[in-house]
C-alpha cells in the first residue's frame, strides 16, 4: 500500500479552556476519498482550519508526505500540496473568474492543469469575464473548488460545498469530486448530506465534540448505535 | 533579465493599448502629469499647485493602503511628518541637495513604515487608531524640546536658504508621476491581485498561496515611502514649518477624504477627489471661511450616504446601467 500524504497524529485543539478537538487521528493516501462526519459544532471545520494553518494545534502532530508541517504558515501547507474549499463560498468577488483562478495559479510551483482546464472541470467555461460577486451560489462554490485546485493540490478538504445546492448541481459536484479522486488526489469531504457522500466517499470518519466516534465504511456508520445517537437523539439511538 | 524580441513588445503595447481599462489608467497618468505642466502657464500660485500635488500623492498612498489592502491608516500623517523632518535635517545637516532631501524623507517614511509593521496585529478600528497613536507619538518625539540639538524641537524647521520654486514644482510633479506609476502597477499585475485578494479576504488569500504577511507589507512600504517623499516636498515648498504643521491630524483625515471622494481601488479616483476637493476647499477657506468646517462635514456625511464607492464608483454603476439596460444579467 502507498505511503499516506497526510497523517493527522492526535491533533488537539483548545480555545481557551474549551476543547474544540481532542486527539483526532487519521491517515490519508493518493485516490482516497473520507467523509468527515460530525453534526454542527463537532470539530470538523476546526479540524480543516488546523490542518490549512489557520491555527496551530494545541497537541499533536500533522505531517505532509513524511515532513511536519503543524504551525507552519497557511500559503505554505497550501503550496505544499494542501488545499480547501470553504463552507460559505469564498470567492474574491471584486475580482472576475479568470482573475481568481490566475491568482492561485501564479503560486502554484510546477505544472499541472491550464486555465481551460480548471474551467472546463468546473464548469465554468464561458463565465471567465463575469466578477465572482456575480455568479449564484453553486458557481460560486465551484469558483472557490476551481481556486482550489489550481495549486494542484494532493490532498483537498471539500467544506460544506454541497449545502444549498439543488439535486442538479449536487450530481454535478459529486461528478466533479469523483473525476479529481480518478485523477489521483486525495479527497476528504466534510458534509452533512448522506446521499451526496454516499456518491462520493467509502470511508468516513465521525466527530462529536472534538472526539472520533467512529471510523470505517459509511454504509456502517449508518447503523452505528453512537452515530445514531449523536444525529437522532438517545430515544432513537437505544 | 530576459531580452524581450521587438516584435513581442509591439504586441504586448498593443494588447495594453487595446484593453480598454489598461489604456484608460495610462491616459489616468498622462493627463494630470500634462495638465500640472501647463497649469503654471494660467494660474500664477504654483504654491498652491503644489500643494494640491502632494495631496494626489498622499491619497495615492491612502489608496494603496486602503484601496488594495483595506487597512485605513489614521495616523497616515507620521510618514508624511517624518519624511519632511528626515528630508529637511538632512538638507540642513548634512548639506545634501533639496532633491536627493526628498528622496531621504522617502527613507524616513520607509523606516517609520518599517518600525510599525507591527500595528497589523490590529485590525479595522483598532488599527486605524493605533496608528493615529503612533503618528502621535512621533510627533512629540520630534517636537520634544530635550531633542532640540537634533530636531529643533519644538522650534521648527527653516529651509528657506534652500527655496527654488521651479525646482520644487517639477520634483512634486515627478512624484506625482511616480505614485500613479505605482498605482497602475497595482491595478495590473499579480502583486495588485494578490493585494486585492486580501483585501476581501486574508485568509482565502493565502489558501490561494498568497504570501499575505509579506505583500501586506510590501505595499505599506511602498505608502508610506509615498508619504515621506510628499512631507519631505511639503516642507521644502512651506520653506518654515513646525512639527504641528506637518503632524496635523487634518493631513490624514483630508487625503483620506480626497481618496474616498473619488473612489479607492481606482486611478482615476484618488486623483479626481484631490483635485476636486483641494480646489473647492481653497475656494471656500478663500471667500467664506466660517463655512469651510460645514461643507467639509457635509460632504463627508454626502460621500457615506449616497457614493461609499466614490465618484468613480458612482460612474461605474451609471455606465453599467446604460449599457445593460434591456440586457439580460447573468
Amino acid at each position: 500500500m502507498s505511503e499516506a500524504e497526510l497523517v493527522v497524529d492526535g491533533v488537539s485543539k483548545y480555545f481557551g479552556g474549551f476543547c474544540a478537538l481532542d486527539a483526532v487521528s487519521f491517515e490519508i493516501r493518493r485516490g482516497e476519498a473520507l467523509g468527515l462526519v460530525g453534526p454542527n459544532g463537532s470539530g470538523k471545520t476546526t479540524l480543516l482550519n488546523v490542518i490549512c494553518g489557520l491555527y496551530p494545534p494545541t497537541k499533536g502532530q500533522i505531517f505532509f508526505r513524511g515532513f511536519r508541517i503543524d504551525g507552519h504558515k497557511p500559503h505554505l501547507i497550501a503550496r505544499a500540496g494542501i488545499n480547501r474549499t470553504f463552507q460559505l463560498a469564498k470567492p474574491f468577488k471584486s475580482l472576475t473568474v479568470r482573475e481568481n483562478i490566475d491568482l492561485a495559479l501564479s503560486h502554484r510551483k510546477g505544472d499541472g492543469a491550464s486555465l481551460d482546464e480548471i474551467l472546463n472541470l468546473t464548469n465554468l467555461t464561458g463565465m471567465v469575464g463575469l466578477e465572482a460577486g456575480n455568479l449564484n451560489a453553486g458557481q460560486q462554490k465551484r469558483l472557490d473548488l476551481a481556486r482550489a485546485i489550481s495549486l494542484e493540490p494532493s490532498v483537498l478538504f471539500i467544506d460544506e460545498l454541497g449545502a444549498g445546492l439543488n439535486p442538479v448541481e449536487l450530481n454535478e459536484l459529486a461528478e466533479i469530486l469523483r473525476k479529481m479522486q480518478y485523477g489521483g488526489r486525495a479527497i476528504v469531504v466534510v458534509e452533512h448530506l448522506m446521499g451526496f457522500l454516499e456518491k462520493v466517499v467509502d470511508h468516513v470518519l465521525v466527530l462529536n465534540a472534538g472526539r472520533e466516534i467512529f471510523r470505517g465504511e459509511l454504509r456502517n456508520a449508518l447503523n452505528d448505535q453512537d452515530v445514531k445517537r449523536v444525529f437522532l437523539g438517545d430515544s432513537i439511538g437505544h | 533579465m530576459a531580452k524581450v524580441p521587438p516584435r513581442r513588445l509591439v504586441s504586448r503595447f498593443t494588447r495594453m493599448v487595446i484593453d480598454r481599462s489598461i489604456s484608460w489608467d495610462l491616459v489616468g497618468i498622462v493627463v494630470p502629469i500634462a495638465a500640472f505642466g501647463l497649469a503654471p502657464k494660467f494660474y500664477s500660485n504654483e504654491l498652491l499647485l503644489t500643494y494640491m500635488m502632494v495631496y494626489i500623492v498622499m491619497a495615492q498612498g491612502i489608496n494603496i493602503s486602503y484601496g488594495f489592502t483595506g487597512y485605513l491608516p489614521f495616523g497616515y500623517v507620521g510618514f508624511f511628518g517624518a519624511g519632511a523632518y528626515a528630508g529637511s535635517l538632512a538638507v540642513l545637516d548634512l548639506h545634501v541637495p533639496a532633491i536627493l532631501g526628498v528622496l531621504i524623507g522617502g527613507v524616513g517614511g520607509l523606516l517609520v513604515g518599517s518600525l510599525l509593521l507591527p500595528l497589523f496585529r490590529l485590525r479595522g478600528a483598532y488599527f486605524a487608531i493605533g496608528s493615529l497613536a503612533a503618528a502621535n507619538a512621533l510627533a512629540d518625539i520630534i517636537s520634544n524640546p530635550s531633542l532640540t540639538s537634533i530636531t529643533n524641537g519644538p522650534y521648527g524647521i527653516n529651509l528657506a536658504s534652500a527655496y527654488s520654486s521651479g525646482e520644487i514644482y517639477v520634483s512634486a510633479m515627478v512624484l506625482v508621476g511616480l505614485s500613479l506609476a505605482v498605482v497602475f502597477y497595482l491595478r495590473h499585475s499579480q502583486f495588485g491581485l494578490s493585494l486585492r485578494a486580501i483585501k476581501e479576504d486574508e485568509y482565502s488569500a493565502s489558501m490561494a498561496g498568497v504570501n499575505v504577511v509579506k505583500q501586506r507589507s510590501i505595499a505599506w512600504l511602498m505608502a508610506a515611502t509615498m508619504a515621506g517623499m510628499a512631507g519631505s516636498i511639503f516642507g521644502w515648498a512651506t520653506t518654515v514649518f513646525y512639527p504641528s504643521a506637518v503632524f496635523d491630524t487634518s493631513i490624514s483625515v483630508i487625503s483620506i477624504v480626497f481618496a474616498l471622494f473619488g473612489g479607492t481601488g481606482s486611478l482615476w479616483g484618488p486623483t479626481f477627489g484631490a483635485i476636486v476637493l483641494y480646489s473647492a476647499y481653497t475656494a471656500v477657506g478663500i471667500s467664506n471661511p466660517q463655512y469651510f468646517q460645514l461643507i467639509y462635514g457635509v460632504i463627508i456625511i454626502a460621500l457615506i450616504l449616497f457614493a461609499p464607492k466614490g465618484i468613480v464608483g458612482v460612474a461605474k454603476t451609471t455606465r453599467a446601467r446604460i449599457f445593460t439596460r434591456g440586457k439580460q444579467v447573468v
